[in-house]
């Protein structure tokens, strides 16, 4: 499969612009959910194969320190696997985030553990926020998966054999985001299967039409 | 009744739906039964008015998160606990939890025209879990024997507070401990009577301690006391106050009494320090140099 056969220059022009207003649309609501204004960066976007995913994301990380991921699950017409990459200085900033540093007070979690839970939520919100508004601009509604925490280490490997069938493509995005006023930033990447192609035209057709 | 009503009520988990107004449109049996809330009284009720607790800023994130852009939430029960404070069920005898443990999700409901038009939430009773898991926890970090924390748990704990004391500059200080001549005792009176020597020392040090303080078995007989926000002239006080208390009180054990004396070792975290366990260290230098000076001695190390 040529993969420029399937996603013309055009569409893939269109395409940034849809995620482009979708990510402006979930900045928008993620201070009005946060209390706190939340900058998404422009997204890049990439087709390519699923064996290429891992040493993708993994260039990506290397200016990163310490690695924190949340990996999601979601599933409409567009469906994928998003994963969000949070680097911090310390754990009690990350509690910080959703007015959890009250919680340091129990006795039965280490900070670390309740980080990990506020990044389980933060990474929720965010990975919620930016998946929703970009099923919105292309009229489709996806259900989600519970997000889990997968720090230390990445094994792409199986989310590949998972999620996406080796000899397709994945659409790729990645953007840059960080919390206003707080030392805490991240990527966000939306592995994107595509089986949904033919509709993912579609809809980019549709859009267009309605801008043209 | 309909194929999905029917599960809906059966199945072994709560469910409530809310509409955009936060008024209660379904209640499920669970939620009736775990509740004691009948669904004829309360349904078209403000959520808010039921359950007031709800109206935290956490809950209402949440629900903006699924009215504004339809997210999906996972509560966990970890950060949160409980959203309904329902009464726990649980095959513990001595419950040491007041509410029901739950792992909540909600999600939206909605229209035909794929308008959300409300909340789905659900709730699941992890309370047999959590108390299991508080039972562990427990026995990790505890020494059987005093039911003081255990080395581990203390190291753990030491580090922590080292990070945090470091990060905002706060003063912490340690104490190291030990029971002097306690091999001789030991060999004197028997197992059994060191056993209960080594607990009385240990309830005595507990009980001289604030709530905030951490203390635990470091070793056979020796105990570590780690203070937070705590200099070294309080610390050297309230070891002293310590050396005093175990000093003064006699452990009897079938008809025979003995008095043990202490000797302990304080230290303060300082810049020069690098890690956690140069304190320790330190600590104990300033026990050795109570034992050298006699015992049943407090000394200081900078």
């Amino acid at each position: 499969m040529d993969k420029n056969i399937e996603l013309t220059d055009f569409e893939k022009d269109a395409l940034r612009e849809i995620i482009n207003l979708a990510f402006g649309n979930a900045a928008a609501s993620l201070a009005d959910v946060l209390g706190m204004y939340v900058f998404l960066n422009v997204p890049v976007i990439n087709l390519m194969n699923p064996n290429e995913i891992s040493s993708y994301i993994e260039k990506e990380l290397n200016s990163s320190t310490g690695i924190n991921i949340v990996e999601q699950y979601y599933i409409g017409k567009i469906r994928g696997i998003a994963f969000l990459v949070m680097s911090y200085e310390n754990s009690e900033e990350i509690l910080s985030l959703l007015g959890h540093s009250d919680l340091l007070k129990l006795d039965d979690y280490s900070v670390d553990q309740l980080a990990q839970e506020t990044l389980i939520e933060i990474g929720n919100i965010i990975i919620g926020a930016c998946v929703s508004k970009l099923a919105e601009v292309l009229s489709d509604n996806v259900i989600y998966m519970p997000p889990r925490y997968i720090g230390g280490y990445y094994s792409p490997e199986k989310v590949s054999d998972e999620l996406f069938k080796p000899n397709s493509y994945v659409i790729m995005l990645k953007t840059v985001f960080h919390f206003e006023s707080k030392d805490v930033n991240g990527f966000l990447f939306l592995v994107n299967s595509y089986d949904s192609i033919n509709w993912l035209k579609d809809s980019i057709g549709l859009f267009i039409s309605n801008y043209v | 009744m309909s194929l999905g009503m029917q599960i809906a009520d059966t199945i072994n988990c709560g469910i409530t739906v809310i509409d955009t107004e936060y008024s209660i449109q379904y209640w499920n049996r669970w939620m009736e039964i775990h509740s004691g809330v009948e669904r004829a009284s309360i349904l078209g009720k403000n959520i808010f008015d039921v359950y007031p607790n709800l109206r935290n800023p956490q809950f209402i994130r949440n629900c903006r998160s699924i009215l504004s852009f339809g997210n999906f939430v996972f509560i966990s029960q970890k950060l949160h606990q409980y959203l309904f404070p329902f009464k726990p069920i649980s095959a513990f005898a001595n419950n040491p939890v007041e509410h029901m443990q739950q792992s909540c999700s909600m999600f939206p409901i909605r229209g035909e025209d794929g308008a959300i038009t409300g909340i789905c939430i659900t709730v699941y009773d992890m309370t047999e879990l959590v108390l299991y898991q508080m039972k562990l926890l427990n026995m990790s970090r505890t020494d059987m024997l005093t039911g003081l924390y255990n080395r581990r748990y203390l190291e753990e704990r030491l580090q922590e507070e080292w990070e945090r004391h470091r990060r905002h500059c706060r003063p912490l200080s340690l104490i190291l401990f030990d029971i002097d001549h306690f091999k001789e005792i030991n060999d004197t009176y028997g197992h059994i009577f060191g056993d209960l020597i080594i607990k009385t020392v240990a309830a005595i040090g507990r009980d001289n301690l604030r709530d905030i303080d951490v203390i635990g078995r470091y070793g056979g007989e020796e105990y570590c006391c780690i203070l937070p926000d705590t200099n070294c002239t309080s610390a050297l006080f309230v070891a002293e106050r310590i050396r005093k208390a175990i000093g003064d009180n006699k452990i009897e054990h079938k008809g025979i009494g003995v008095k043990v004396t202490i000797s302990a070792g304080v230290a303060q975290m300082n810049s020069g320090m690098e890690e956690a366990e140069e304190l320790i260290k330190l600590a104990d230098c300033a026990l050795y140099k109570a034992k050298n000076a006699g015992r049943d001695k407090v000394a200081l190390e900078i």
